[in-house]
C-alpha cells in the first residue's frame, strides 16, 4: 500500500520538461502555484484542467503514475469537497434533506476545490519532482538561492539536505512497510479499533522507523565523509547549468499559458458558480 | 620504509568514545603493512576490531595511541585526510544508506564533484567507471530499483571514480544473495589483477577469504594470525576458537582426518582451499584402496 506513494520521487525520461532548466521549473512551479489560485469560475477552472492534462502529455508520465500520486490527497480532497458542499449557502437550495441544505452554489464549489487541489498536487509534482532528479533540484536550489550566501546562509548545506531526504523516501518507505508486517506478526492492531486506538498502534512503528533512520543517516555520513564530501566549498557539478535559448522560450511559453487562468477567470461567461 | 608498502599501522589502539573502560578497546595495539596490488582479506567474529581497523586505515577514525600512515601521509594531521580518503576509498555494508541520489550518473560522479574536478573530466570518469563495473546501461536509472548487488556495484563505482589506489571493503558482500555476492566477488577480483588495485576485503565469508593473497584473522582488537589462505586454512581448530569457519572442503578433509582409522592409513594434506583440489585428493583414497 505504502508503494504507491509516487509522491516526491523522480522519473527519469527525455521529454520537454525533462529537459527545461530546473531553475526555470522552480520558477515555472511557483508561478503555477499563484495563477492556480486565480482560477474562480468555470471556464478558468475547465481551462486549468486542460493545461494540467497537457503537462502530463508533455511529461511522457504514464497516467496511471500520476493517478497513483494522487492517492495521498484524495481523502483532503473529498473533505475539503463535502464540507463545501453542505456548508455553502446561496439562495435556491437544489434539494433539502432535514437541517442539511444543497445550494447550486456548493456543488460549483465543491467541484472547483477537487480540481484546485488536484491540479495543484499534479502541476507541482510534473513541474517539479517528476521530472526532476533531486541532484538537479539542489543544484537549481542552490543556485537560485545564492545570494542569500552573502547573508552568511548556509544554502548548500540546506539544498543537500533537502536532496538526501528526497532520496531516502523509497528508503524508508520500503522500511516502515517492513516494520508494519513485523508489528502484525508479533499481533499488532493496526485495522480495528478506535481513532485514538489506532493512532496508540502508530507507536510501535514510528519507534524503530526513527531509529533505522538515525542509524542510516550515521551510515550515509560516514559514506559521504569517505568520498570526500566537505560542504558546498570547491565543489564542481557533472552537468553544469546554463540556460540555453530554448529554456527561456519554453518558459515564456509555458508562463503564457498559465496565464491563460487569468485571463478565461476575465471571460465575460457567466456559469452560476463563483469562488 | 619500503617504497611498495601504502598503508602501515604502528601499534595503533583505538578506543569508542562510548566504551570507556580498559576491555573495550576496538583494536589494540596492532601494528601491519599493505603492500602496494596486495589483495588482504580481514577476518574476526562480530566485534574483533576488522570494521574499526579498515575505518582507521582511511583516516575516518584516528587512533588514539600508535601511528597509521597512508600513503606516507599521517591520518593524524588533519589537512593529509582529503588526499588519503580519496586514493583509499570504502565500499560498506549497506548498499542503501551509502547512495546520495536517485540517478545512479549522478551518485557515482559525487566523489569527483566533491574533489572539484571539472564537469567534463568528471563526465569521462564516471563513465569508465561504470564500465569497470559493468553497469553502463544503468546510468539513467534510479538506484532504489536495481538489486542489491547491482546497487553495490554503483557503490564501487562511486569509488572508483574518484581514481583511488586502493578501496576497502567493509563487509560489502553480507547483505547480498549469492548471486549478488558472486557479482561483487568477480567485480573485486577483476579490480585486484586487471586493474591491479590493493583492496582490503572486511569478511564473514571464507569461500571469499580464500580468493585473497593474504588472510588477517583479528580477535579482540589484535592480530592473532597474518599469513596466506593455505597457512590460515590449514589450522581448523584455531579457526574454530576465533569464531571462524574454514570452507566447506577444508572443514571437510578436517573431519576427515580426525577419524583414528583413516587418519592412520592415509596422510591427510593441510589446506586444501578449493573443491577441485579436494576431489582430486578424495579420489586418490579410492584409488589407494
Amino acid at each position: 500500500m505504502l508503494k504507491d506513494i509516487t509522491l516526491g520521487q523522480y522519473f527519469p525520461g527525455n521529454s520537454l520538461l525533462h529537459r527545461l532548466d530546473p531553475r526555470m521549473k522552480i520558477l515555472l512551479m511557483l508561478a503555477f502555484v499563484i495563477l492556480v489560485f486565480f482560477a474562480v469560475d468555470l471556464p478558468s477552472f475547465l481551462y486549468l484542467s486542460v493545461l494540467v492534462v497537457g503537462l502530463t502529455f508533455l511529461s511522457h508520465i504514464s497516467l496511471k503514475v500520476i493517478l497513483q500520486g494522487l492517492k495521498p490527497v484524495v481523502f483532503i480532497s473529498v473533505f475539503t469537497a463535502v464540507i463545501n458542499l453542505f456548508w455553502t449557502t446561496g439562495e435556491v437550495p437544489l434539494f433539502t434533506l432535514g437541517f442539511i441544505s444543497v445550494y447550486p452554489e456548493g456543488v460549483w464549489r465543491a467541484l472547483f476545490m477537487i480540481i484546485r487541489i488536484l491540479s495543484l498536487v499534479m502541476g507541482t509534482s510534473i513541474l517539479l519532482t517528476y521530472t526532476t532528479s533531486p541532484m538537479d533540484l539542489t543544484d537549481a536550489l542552490e543556485s537560485l538561492l545564492s545570494p542569500l550566501k552573502k547573508l552568511r546562509v548556509p544554502v548548500h548545506e540546506f539544498a543537500m539536505m533537502m536532496s538526501l531526504a528526497l532520496r531516502f523516501v523509497p528508503t524508508l518507505i520500503e522500511e516502515t512497510e517492513k516494520i508494519i508486517n513485523a508489528q502484525k506478526a508479533r499481533g499488532v492492531d493496526f485495522e480495528t479499533g478506535s481513532l485514538l486506538r489506532r493512532a496508540k498502534a502508530l507507536v510501535p512503528i514510528l519507534i524503530p522507523l526513527f531509529v533505522s533512520a538515525f542509524s542510516r543517516a550515521t551510515d550515509l555520513a560516514v559514506a559521504m565523509e569517505c568520498r570526500c564530501y566537505t560542504g558546498g566549498e570547491g565543489r564542481t557539478r557533472l552537468k553544469v547549468m546554463r540556460l540555453s535559448l530554448t529554456d527561456v522560450v519554453a518558459t515564456l511559453l509555458l508562463l503564457a499559458l498559465f496565464s491563460g487562468i487569468v485571463f478565461c477567470s476575465y471571460l465575460p461567461f457567466d456559469f452560476g458558480g463563483r469562488l | 620504509m619500503k617504497s611498495d608498502v601504502i598503508l602501515s599501522c604502528e601499534n595503533v589502539s583505538f578506543q569508542y568514545e562510548t566504551d570507556k573502560e580498559e576491555m573495550k578497546k576496538a583494536v589494540r595495539e596492532v601494528s601491519l603493512t599493505i603492500e602496494k596490488g596486495n589483495f588482504v582479506a580481514v577476518l574476526g567474529r562480530n566485534g574483533s576490531g576488522k570494521s574499526t581497523l579498515a575505518k582507521l586505515l582511511n583516516g575516518i577514525l584516528v587512533p588514539q595511541s600508535g601511528r597509521v600512515t597512508a600513503f606516507g601521509m599521517d591520518t593524524a594531521e588533519e589537512e593529509n585526510l582529503l588526499p588519503i580518503r580519496r586514493r583509499a576509498g570504502m565500499v560498506f555494508q549497506n548498499p542503501d544508506n551509502q547512495l546520495v541520489s536517485n540517478l545512479v550518473e549522478e551518485d557515482v560522479a559525487f566523489g569527483p564533484e566533491n574533489l572539484g574536478i571539472p564537469s567534463d573530466r568528471i563526465r569521462s570518469l564516471v563513465d569508465e567507471a561504470l564500465e569497470t563495473v559493468g553497469m553502463k546501461e544503468f546510468a539513467k536509472h534510479s538506484p532504489h530499483k536495481l538489486s542489491g548487488g547491482q546497487k553495490q556495484r554503483i557503490a564501487i563505482a562511486g569509488i572508483l571514480a574518484m581514481k583511488p589506489e586502493c578501496i576497502l571493503f567493509d563487509e560489502s558482500t553480507a547483505m547480498l544473495d549469492p548471486q549478488g555476492r558472486r557479482e561483487i566477488m568477480e567485480t573485486i577480483l577483476r579490480l585486484n589483477r586487471v586493474e591491479k588495485m590493493t583492496v582490503v576485503l572486511i569478511t564473514h565469508h571464507m569461500d571469499e577469504a580464500v580468493q585473497a593473497d593474504r588472510v588477517i584473522v583479528m580477535e579482540e582488537g589484535r592480530v592473532v594470525r597474518d599469513g596466506t589462505p593455505k597457512e590460515i586454512f590449514s589450522d581448523v581448530p584455531f579457526l574454530h576458537a576465533a569464531g571462524l569457519d574454514a570452507p566447506q572442503v577444508t572443514e571437510l578433509v578436517h573431519l576427515l582426518s580426525e577419524d583414528p582409522v583413516l587418519a592412520e592409513r592415509f596422510r591427510f594434506p593441510k589446506g586444501i582451499l578449493d573443491e577441485k583440489e579436494a576431489a582430486d585428493f578424495i579420489f586418490s583414497l579410492f584409488g589407494k584402496e
